[in-house]
């Protein structure tokens, strides 16, 4: 069996009320979904609560899982809700937007940012850590998640196109936030 | 390299160019999860336009970024350990499944039963529930200061200072080797039974550190007469 297979299989095994099937599931899922709640909340503390949650969400309702979209798919849908809730609370909270203030910190010409002028590598990655939440998720999503695009129009709700049009800007802030750094990449 | 034709887009909902949309579809193109047609829409523009291929490098490198600063992010050690302890102290599939098949045994015992024979289940049910609720007693009375059973009856700070763990035990456990279990080791139950029969128990009136909370569940495990599970709690119930 393949991957998703296997993950089929678990969740109808813990449907049934198998916790070692949960652990087994865990195991296999566990990296991919901390990973991507960590790159959303940007707090591994916040991340690994809410890892819990979402095998939690899957332990309690994995019978309702009807096997018409990929167990991967299911699995990071729940991980988007609570990570977007998370987010909602943070900002309810404390009144402090850190999407809005990370990017005006951004702005700043540090004797930091300076030096990573020198690396391409290390300028693609602190201009990602400067993209909005909705276009790092979008960059994890396709990129690292592999997450087709009707895949990821399921897990964020919203319509395809939105979907490749989200991409599309997330993708073209990045070559904004490149120049700005002095790096031309010759797109858009 | 492909030139964005209208610099006026400002949102999501805008309509892309053809160009742009070929451009939009290069994630998934380099991603490889793009559907047939859009994959072979993608191929055909590359022979005429021979240009995108630097925009699908520059997708490349970005999905090379993404991957490395998903790598570096390492997954806690203790995240099994933290599942578990969730699950056995929330409402589960596990319970509830448990719960339909016991009512479905019952239901087919009851049903094989003469109206006589049913009375006299009736009564045997009933003796099982009373010497349940004359174990729990027990336990409640043989509660000391240095070990034993304690309630949390609006006593809110004792639910919540020092070092505790989930505690599920034995059906069979004899509530006196149990209590004397509980004072030998200075634990006290301080909240429960919780869903799936899991209780919350004070492993020190202090904050222990990981390695004496490790020795303290090690205690709690190799008591397999007793305990058929343990896991550190978190603080606050």
């Amino acid at each position: 069996m393949d991957h998703a297979s296997d993950d089929r299989a678990l969740i109808k095994a813990i449907a049934g009320g198998d916790a070692k099937a949960l652990e087994r599931f865990f195991a296999r899922n566990q990296t991919r979904v901390f990973r991507y709640l960590t790159r959303i909340v940007r707090n591994e503390a916040v991340a690994e609560e809410l890892m819990n949650e979402v095998f939690l969400a899957a332990w309690q309702s994995a019978a309702r899982y009807e096997g018409r979209s990929e167990p991967t798919t299911w699995l990071i849908s729940i991980a988007h809700n609570k990570a977007v809730s998370s987010l909602r609370k943070k900002r309810e909270v404390s009144g402090y937007d850190e999407e809005v203030a990370g990017q005006i910190e951004d702005e700043a010409d540090t004797p930091e940012v300076t030096t990573q002028k020198l690396d391409k590598a290390a300028s693609m990655r602190a201009a990602m850590q400067g993209l909005s939440v909705e276009h790092r998720e979008i960059l994890d999503l396709v990129y690292y998640q592999e997450q087709s695009v009707s895949e990821a129009a399921e897990i964020l709700s919203i319509p395809e196109a939105t979907v490749k049009t989200r991409m599309f800007y997330a993708r073209k802030k990045l070559s904004e936030l490149l120049a700005e750094r002095g790096i031309d990449r010759g797109w858009p | 390299m492909i030139k964005a034709k209208s610099k006026a887009m400002k949102d999501e909902t805008e309509t892309l160019s053809e160009a742009d949309e070929i451009a939009a579809l290069l994630p998934w193109y380099v991603s490889g999860k793009i559907s047939t047609s859009d994959k072979a829409r993608v191929d055909a523009y590359v022979v005429t336009h021979p240009e995108v291929r630097a925009h699908i490098a520059l997708a490349r490198e970005e999905a090379d970024e993404v991957f490395n600063a998903n790598q570096a992010i390492v997954v806690p050690r203790d995240a099994l350990d933290k599942l578990r302890a969730a699950v056995a102290s929330s409402p589960s599939a596990r319970l509830h499944a448990v719960q339909a098949t016991l009512l479905d045994k019952i239901g087919v015992f009851l049903g094989g039963l003469a109206p006589r024979q049913l009375a006299y289940a009736g009564v045997a049910a009933a003796l099982a529930i009373a010497v349940q609720a004359a174990s729990i007693g027990a336990l409640l009375q043989g509660q000391s200061g240095t070990g034993g059973y304690q309630t949390a009856s609006g006593q809110k700070d004792t639910l919540r200072s020092g070092t505790f763990a989930l505690v599920a035990f034995q059906p069979a456990a004899p509530a006196g080797t149990l209590s004397a279990f509980l004072a030998e080791n200075k634990l006290t139950i301080v909240e429960g039974p919780k869903a799936g029969g899991v209780f919350r128990v004070r492993l020190s009136d202090a904050a222990l550190s990981a390695a004496d909370v490790e020795t303290a569940l090690a205690t709690l495990k190799a008591r397999t007469d007793l305990v058929s599970f343990a896991s550190a709690a978190p603080q606050t119930p």
